[in-house]
């Protein structure tokens, strides 16, 4: 199992028992997930990106089986977002994270010069509506994972954190873009899974969990409960994310 | 023993994703998950006619007697002595056996976010009149509506038993499970019930840190949920086994006093 949508770091709301790396990967064989795709929480809350997406790859480094990261790039200044690209590319990210709302940009006023080079990385961007399912995080509007799916058709995109009120556009953001997918660990909607693998496929859509902030049991077990095929299931709980995120 | 104290009767939305629970939805809901027993409320109810939805959900009362059981709905507490009325008529001769309030939208749907001043609380007078009449009967009220709403409604009415729906992981109420649980410290009858899009890491054993197992119930919230991850929240939260027990039904046995 890989879950396509994690975390490193502290977490400033509440208290969490996860909170270093190396528990993580405990969590994670507890509950049998392989690898986690992680970006770290630090990039979303202090105003320097790179302290947190420095943290990523020293866990990478450390846990190399176990963790596959994604730098977060903060697109709102052109000439430090083309550094991020460069520096993600640098340490071997295998993707690259947006959290717009927390970084105080807009995608539709992003520059084409750093979409290009976003589009040169080829590393697959992951664009979360929200950063886990909890009704007092800002979500992002649909509207702006639209802009960013116009100026991004050439490389994948992973559209994550979605629960019932965005299954609507994104299932139209599905349709209409053959490089767009979608991970599972805000879904709540009754048969979500299966709705999802029969409108649009299995091949596009990826396990999300988010640990440690998720219960691990809760994302599981709405795939392993799906009325899919063990293909389709093999390929959501891991085959995509290999694919993409090239495992 | 697994009875989900929070389950709904209608359709939900006009999107295809989700199911539409009638009565014999429900029944096979049930078969599905091996639960015995659920309470549903009538979105019809919730959102539109309640007379009408209260008596949907007696006929599901009766087509599967036994395992369905009722709350009856009240919209909102401007209806007051029809809402009174009616939870006097749907408890004591149709058997409902709870009564479901809900914080709502004063127009529905709209587009997120929704302005908090376009919300009906509980939190009102006339509310705490129809929470009288079912402490009076001896029935629960399962609220749909933020800590604060929850907090001063118990305390208005400090004979009735408040299940806090989804334990403040509402939008109304931003998610904030914490401030739930405090409220729910503070004031002995109210209850939480576990039910949310939220799958926040160790909110059920903080509840039942601070409260106790017994000030806890679960629901799923179908036909909105997926109920096998609404189930897991309970079966894998690091809690005892009994705990895990007094919550997948016992509370709320105990709560509507099934066994007697």
């Amino acid at each position: 199992m890989i879950d396509a949508y994690a975390y490193i770091g502290f977490w400033p709301y509440w208290p969490i028992k996860v909170r270093k790396t190396a528990d993580l990967i405990k969590l994670m064989d507890k509950w049998s997930i392989d690898k986690a795709v992680v970006s770290s929480t630090r990039s979303i809350f202090t105003p320097n990106v790179e302290d947190g997406n420095q943290e990523v790859y020293e866990a990478v480094k450390e846990f190399p089986d176990r963790l596959i990261g994604c730098a977060v790039v903060d697109l709102g200044n052109e000439e430090s977002a083309l550094r991020q690209i460069d520096r993600a590319l640098e340490s071997g990210m295998r993707g690259i994270r947006l959290y717009p709302l927390y970084h105080g940009y807009s995608l539709r006023k992003v520059s084409p010069r750093v979409f290009n080079k976003l589009i040169e990385s080829s590393l697959p961007v992951i664009v979360p509506y929200r950063i886990i399912m909890n009704w007092g995080l800002p979500r992002l509007q649909p509207e702006e994972i639209e802009f960013l799916l116009k100026s991004l058709s050439d490389i994948d995109v992973v559209i994550c954190a979605g629960n019932y009120r965005e299954l609507a556009p994104t299932l139209e953001f599905l349709r209409k873009n053959d490089n767009v997918y979608f991970e599972t660990s805000c879904l709540q909607v009754w048969g979500g899974v299966e709705y999802l693998a029969k409108t649009v496929g299995a091949d596009r859509i990826l396990l999300g969990i988010g640990v440690p902030l998720q219960y691990p049991a809760c994302g599981i077990t709405k795939v392993q409960h799906a009325d899919i095929s063990d293909k389709e299931r093999e390929l959501i709980l891991s085959g995509n994310a290999k694919r993409i995120f090239k495992v | 023993m697994i009875i989900d104290a929070h389950a709904h009767l209608g359709s939900w939305s006009k999107e295809e994703f989700f199911p539409v629970a009638t009565a014999d939805w429900l029944a096979s809901y049930l078969d599905l998950m091996g639960f015995d027993k659920l309470i549903a409320s009538s979105l019809l109810a919730i959102f539109y006619d309640f007379h009408e939805g209260n008596l949907a959900v007696v006929e599901a009362t009766r087509r599967y007697k036994g395992r369905i059981l009722g709350y009856v709905t009240v919209t909102t507490s401007r209806f007051l002595d029809e809402a009174i009325k009616e939870v006097e008529e749907m408890v004591t001769k149709y058997g409902m056996v709870g009564v479901k309030i809900y914080s709502t939208p004063l127009y529905h749907p709209v587009p997120m976010p929704w302005p908090e001043v376009y919300y009906l609380h509980i939190d009102e007078p006339w509310m705490y009149r129809i929470v009288e009449k079912a402490a009076e009967l001896e029935v629960p009220v399962l609220a749909h509506a933020t800590p604060e709403d929850c907090l001063n409604v118990a305390k208005a009415v400090p004979d009735a038993t408040i299940i806090m729906a989804h334990m403040g992981n509402t939008q109304i109420a931003r998610g904030d499970w914490n401030k739930a649980i405090m409220v729910a410290e503070s004031c002995k009858n109210i209850i939480l019930d576990t039910c949310s899009s939220t799958v926040d890491m160790g909110f059920v054993e903080r509840a039942v840190e601070r409260l106790g197992a017994e000030r806890i119930v679960f629901g799923s919230d179908v036909p909105l949920f997926d109920p096998w991850c609404q189930l897991e929240k309970v079966k894998s939260a690091e809690i005892d086994e009994e705990d895990k027990r007094l919550i997948l039904g016992e509370n709320i046995a105990r709560i509507l006093r099934l066994e007697e």
